[in-house]
């Protein structure tokens, strides 16, 4: 009887006629230039912001601010070269789809949990020094003087609060990848 | 492998499995262009992997192994938000009322459709390339998964086609 089934599902009509071989070239070239651009972007923000606080060095003139200034432009290019870097390891290589599917999943799922696990190290974590300073100096130097104390503490907290909570995000991210590898037996 | 290899091995893929992709992605994606989006990505993703294709295993596994894998990562992108079951679920579900099955080929083949999109994979992995007429060590090779366990799946996945759609159609 389920030979029934199966004849009805391979007798089933399918609706697409397959593209034509310069079409997926195109459109497989059309992926490689999707992820330049992606690359271009990010590398064009980088400069951007690199611009950006060159001009606060050079517009403000509290020491704590300017350092801060330098020390974020210092993580930007930081940041750039790692993307650079890793640009090759963002995605598995064409033919590793042809793996069987647990092995393909299970790689996946590890690239995945090791980007998110490691993304403080290159990607949070050398923009923490820069951006404090920079919160410090301007907590520093905006207020009246009677609210300073306030100010540094309020810049303090957000600070935790924002960092502390792409923290905790992040390892539930890897928690939960970590149990999808582990149900693999990974 | 060079680019004519390349084209060639695609172009024979195609030819000889083209057809089964058709009805693949009918079973991972419902909406008619997604499901056009995704049988351009799973053609796409055969052409640049055949660029590795060595021979390592037979065409017919890896033309599988390739669309299984993008189908897979496409439904695992699309229904994070939607509820899948396992074939063990599946038996213990009551029959419902959208498998009332006994009426015709195109609601049957619905019917079956509609529950093959519930399971996740590798379920649904496993009772695709079983109504593709696969047996188990080809599956076994396919999905990577032991073929023991893939012949449970299998023994699982007679048992509700049965109960679903032959005692329908008998009754």
């Amino acid at each position: 009887m389920n030979d029934d089934i199966k004849t009805l599902w391979r007798n089933q009509q399918t609706e697409y006629a397959p593209m034509p071989l310069d079409e997926i070239r195109k459109r497989a070239g059309q992926f490689h230039s999707r992820v330049c651009w992606r690359n271009i972007r990010e590398y064009a923000a980088s400069a951007f912001l690199v611009c950006i606080f060159g001009f606060y060095i050079w517009l403000f003139p509290a020491p704590l601010m300017r350092l801060g200034s330098a020390l974020i432009i210092v993580a930007l290019l930081y940041v750039a070269w790692q993307l650079h870097r890793r640009g090759a390891a963002m995605a598995l290589p064409a033919e590793a789809s042809a793996s069987a599917w647990t092995d393909y999943y299970r790689r996946e799922l590890v690239r995945q949990r090791d980007a998110l696990q490691s993304i403080w190290k290159w990607y949070l974590g050398p923009m923490v020094p820069g951006l404090v300073v920079f919160l410090l100096g301007a907590a520093l130097q905006t207020p009246p003087a009677a609210h300073k104390q306030e100010w540094i503490s309020i810049t303090i907290t957000f600070g935790i609060v924002v960092f502390g909570g792409v923290w905790a995000l992040n390892a539930w991210g890897v928690r939960k990848l970590q149990r999808k590898i582990d149900e693999l037996g990974g | 492998m060079t680019s004519a290899n390349q084209d060639e091995s695609y172009r024979l893929a195609v030819s000889e499995h083209g057809a089964a992709l058709g009805r693949l992605v009918r079973a991972y994606e419902a909406d008619p262009e997604l499901r056009r989006d995704l049988l351009q990505d799973i053609h796409i993703g055969l052409w640049r992997s055949f660029a590795g294709f060595k021979g390592q295993c037979s065409m017919r596994t890896w033309v599988y192994r390739v669309a299984h894998n993008i189908a897979a990562s496409h439904v695992t992108r699309r229904m994070r938000m939607r509820k899948q079951v396992s074939l063990d679920m599946l038996e213990e579900l009551p029959d419902g009322e959208n498998l009332e099955v006994s009426t015709g080929e195109k609601q049957k083949l619905e019917a079956l459709m509609a529950m093959i999109q519930t399971l996740g994979p590798p379920d649904r992995q496993v009772i695709l390339l079983y109504l593709e007429d696969l047996d188990a060590a080809a599956i076994s090779e396919i999905v990577g998964l032991k073929p023991g366990a893939v012949a449970t799946k299998i023994h699982r996945i007679k048992a509700v086609l049965a109960r679903r759609f032959h005692e329908r159609s008998v009754s």
